[in-house]
């Protein structure tokens, strides 16, 4: 049979009538004879997709390309038929009865290049970087599947009702479709070593105080916090700078000031405060007042908390799915086999990552490592989105697992929930960082990543402890004259307002 | 080696946040009760066999969080249903009036020929109880789904509430069931295979049988 347009391994072209058109065990594998086709229809929702129309009438399951190719597709396909667009319905390309390459075979249509690149990832789909013609990731990964596996195979029916189940709004895939392009797999080098410190002691805390009360060196002490997080002596009070609830630069007097004006502020509101906060948010609440062991202050500092963390918890979800495509973007960079191989377990959108990043954690960490993760995202550094990174650095120790064992939509999911308790911190915070200077240190770092993680504003990192500060430096802890300080303090919620990043609303008090 | 099971399907816990929905799960599955409430954030799921008329049936039960906010997620989990158990509080009368819009999210987003029985949690708690068994017998009527009270504290009618809702998915697809039958040789061997194997739940299984 030389004249099929075949998804398949060649061995099964050959030999197969052009009327076997959906495999028994396979619906998504299928073949046919390009003499067969009637009519291609395209359409897009977000990606392009392609639905096959024969002249007996048989409608083809549907081959979506979710990072583009389709055109190019379609350009291969010209090569052996005629197609022309349908006076009544644009998304409509009826086939000619004139063809010019009827004896091509599909596999011919495809250049050598591209055609080694679907051997190979036919031999290992999870190393093979599944670029150039077929970024048809989920089908194409389910149809070269050899047949020998098939009983590991999801089954095509969930196959089917997975692919619908994209979060709407959240188009992961819907990257701009690329033409043709390859994608390339970009070198980060090796990974290098991260040591951990010891937490910051009372003493260290102290010697960081003038006379008066203010602190001095504060990138540096933020340098001290990330790497070794604090002793449970300095987190009372430490977290109030961390949060922004203290400026670094206020005196013991500023703060006593403060915090009398911010008791009075509390009690008052209190009285019209109708709580809304959710359980959700109660997760974040817990830790702070914990550690502050006073309701003023929790109440306080939580504010400043939820600042950063109101989007999270929007109606829209926003929050959340920008950050779940900040973590693909990551992740593609990180290990591109391992993202191939989510998305073709239709988990690309990671939504088993929701958890975590909606309460930052809270309840896959025991107690006390939830603290020491918070203090440490909370310095800011080294530099923004670090939550990501630790995502990041939670699922490299996972992906080998997860690939090996051939997981599916069901079990990463399973897997990734049963992570819970079970989560060394310690472990964790040096893998994120090392996935960070990892990125930091790559020079051809794509300008998605650059963004997500705020490195563009770095132009010279010779220097590299001056160039961590000098992103790390968050907004509330820069000099600011006293009166603009006021002003942040006496609503509340202005302390991250100047932030371009944080665009500050009410989140919780009406 | 004996197999696991015969058949497997979804089923899917919704209802207002802190009706007891994964309480009643933890019960069903590891006879537990955990009394304070954490609430669930997006999905997760538990798997348990039941055998029903000879039948093993491998239940995967899904869990979803049930605060508004995050339904346009746990939407998307509808579509894999075959059972769906709606579940309130009987001591929140505003927990039995949400189950008239959960019913219709239901009807928008699941299949067909999805099975639905009522669920009203908490009938231990007849003290503060604010939605009478006649109101839950006669929302049920209306909506022509079984109803069962339930107390996941006290283990009251969990098994029952669970083996009947997967008897009412069993019976809506009698005809696959019987195809089953006939080929329960068959997949005798591919779960002996899989056992073998040590492949673990869920979506290696649910190839062998499963009617969506």
């Amino acid at each position: 049979m030389v004249n099929a347009v075949s998804f398949k391994r060649k061995a099964h072209t050959n030999g197969e009538g052009g009327s076997n058109h959906l495999h028994e065990r396979n619906k998504r594998s299928f073949s046919f004879n390009v003499a067969d086709l009637r009519s291609v229809t395209v359409k897009c929702e977000g990606w392009s997709y392609l639905i096959f129309c024969l002249r007996d009438d048989t409608t083809l399951p549907a081959i979506h390309f979710h990072q583009g190719g389709s055109q190019a597709f379609l350009d291969s396909l010209r090569k052996s038929v005629q197609l022309s667009e349908s006076p009544d319905d644009e998304n409509l390309l009826l086939v000619g009865t004139y063809s010019k390459a009827f004896s091509q075979s599909f596999e011919n249509l495809l250049d050598d290049t591209n055609y080694g690149l679907v051997q190979k990832f036919k031999k290992d789909p999870y190393t093979t970087t599944f670029g150039g013609f077929s970024k048809v990731t989920n089908y194409f990964f389910d149809a070269f599947r050899p047949s020998e596996s098939e009983c590991q195979q999801r089954p095509a029916e969930e196959m089917a009702d997975i692919l619908g189940e994209l979060i709407p709004g959240l188009e992961i895939n819907q990257q701009e479709e690329p033409g043709f392009e390859v994608i390339t797999r970009i070198d980060l080098g090796t990974r290098p070593e991260v040591q951990r410190r010891e937490p910051v002691l009372l003493e260290n805390w102290a010697k960081h105080q003038d006379s008066e009360g203010r602190l001095s060196n504060v990138p540096h002490l933020k340098h001290l916090i990330f790497k070794g997080g604090l002793c449970h002596a300095v987190r009372k009070e430490a977290w109030k700078f961390l949060l922004g609830y203290y400026p670094w630069d206020s005196t013991h007097e500023d703060r006593k000031t403060l915090q009398k004006r911010k008791t009075d502020e509390y009690f008052r509101m209190k009285l019209q405060w109708k709580s809304v906060s959710e359980e959700q948010e109660n997760d974040l609440l817990s830790p702070i007042l914990y550690v502050m062991e006073n309701e003023v202050d929790a109440f306080w500092c939580f504010v400043s908390f939820m600042d950063q963390m109101h989007e999270n918890f929007e109606e829209q979800m926003q929050g959340m799915k920008t950050q779940l495509i900040q973590l693909s973007t990551l992740l593609r960079l990180l290990d591109l086999a391992f993202w191939n191989y989510l998305e073709a377990q239709d988990s690309g959108y990671l939504y088993f990552c929701f958890r975590w990043l909606l309460i930052r954690f809270k309840r896959e960490l025991h107690f006390q490592d939830v603290l020491r993760l918070w203090e440490v995202m909370w310095t800011g550094l080294p530099c923004q989105n670090f939550h990501l990174l630790v995502c990041c650095a939670i699922l490299d120790s996972e992906k080998q697992k997860i690939m090996d064992r051939h997981y599916g939509f069901n079990e990463i999911l399973k897997h990734i929930n049963e992570l819970s308790m079970k989560l060394d911190i310690e472990e964790i915070l040096i893998k994120s960082e090392a996935i960070y200077m990892q990125i930091k240190n790559c020079k051809d770092l794509p300008h998605s990543v650059s963004e997500i993680l705020g490195l563009n504003t770095v132009t010279d990192s010779s220097t590299l402890e001056t160039s961590e500060y000098g992103v790390l430096e968050s907004p509330q802890s820069s000099p600011r004259p006293a009166h603009r300080q006021d002003q942040a303090f006496s609503n509340g919620h202005g302390l991250l307002q100047e932030t371009s990043r944080n665009r500050c609303k009410v989140a919780f008090i009406s | 080696m004996a197999k696991q099971y015969d058949v497997l399907f979804r089923l899917l816990l919704l209802g207002d946040s802190g009706v007891g929905k994964t309480c009643l799960l933890c019960r069903f599955t590891d006879n537990e009760f955990h009394p304070s409430h954490i609430s669930t954030i997006g999905v997760d799921f538990k798997m348990k066999t039941l055998e029903i008329d000879g039948i093993k049936v491998r239940i995967q039960i899904w869990d979803t969080a049930g605060q508004e906010r995050y339904q346009t997620i746990t939407k998307q989990y509808y579509r894999r249903a075959q059972g769906i158990f709606l579940v309130y509080d009987i001591t929140s009368e505003r927990s039995f009036q949400h189950i008239m819009k959960w019913a219709s999210d239901v009807d928008e987003y699941a299949p067909d020929k999805v099975q639905k029985i009522l669920v009203g949690n908490k009938s231990d708690e007849e003290q503060k109880r604010q939605v009478a068994t006649a109101q839950g017998n006669k929302l049920a009527k209306a909506y022509g789904m079984d109803f069962f009270e339930t107390s996941a504290f006290t283990n009251h009618n969990i098994t029952e509430s669970f083996t009947r809702l997967a008897e009412l998915v069993l019976q809506a697809n009698k005809k696959d069931l019987d195809v089953l039958r006939v080929s329960i040789n068959d997949k005798l061997n591919l779960a002996a295979l899989e056992e073998e194997e040590g492949v673990c739940d869920s979506s290696s299984d649910a190839q062998k049988t499963c009617w969506c």
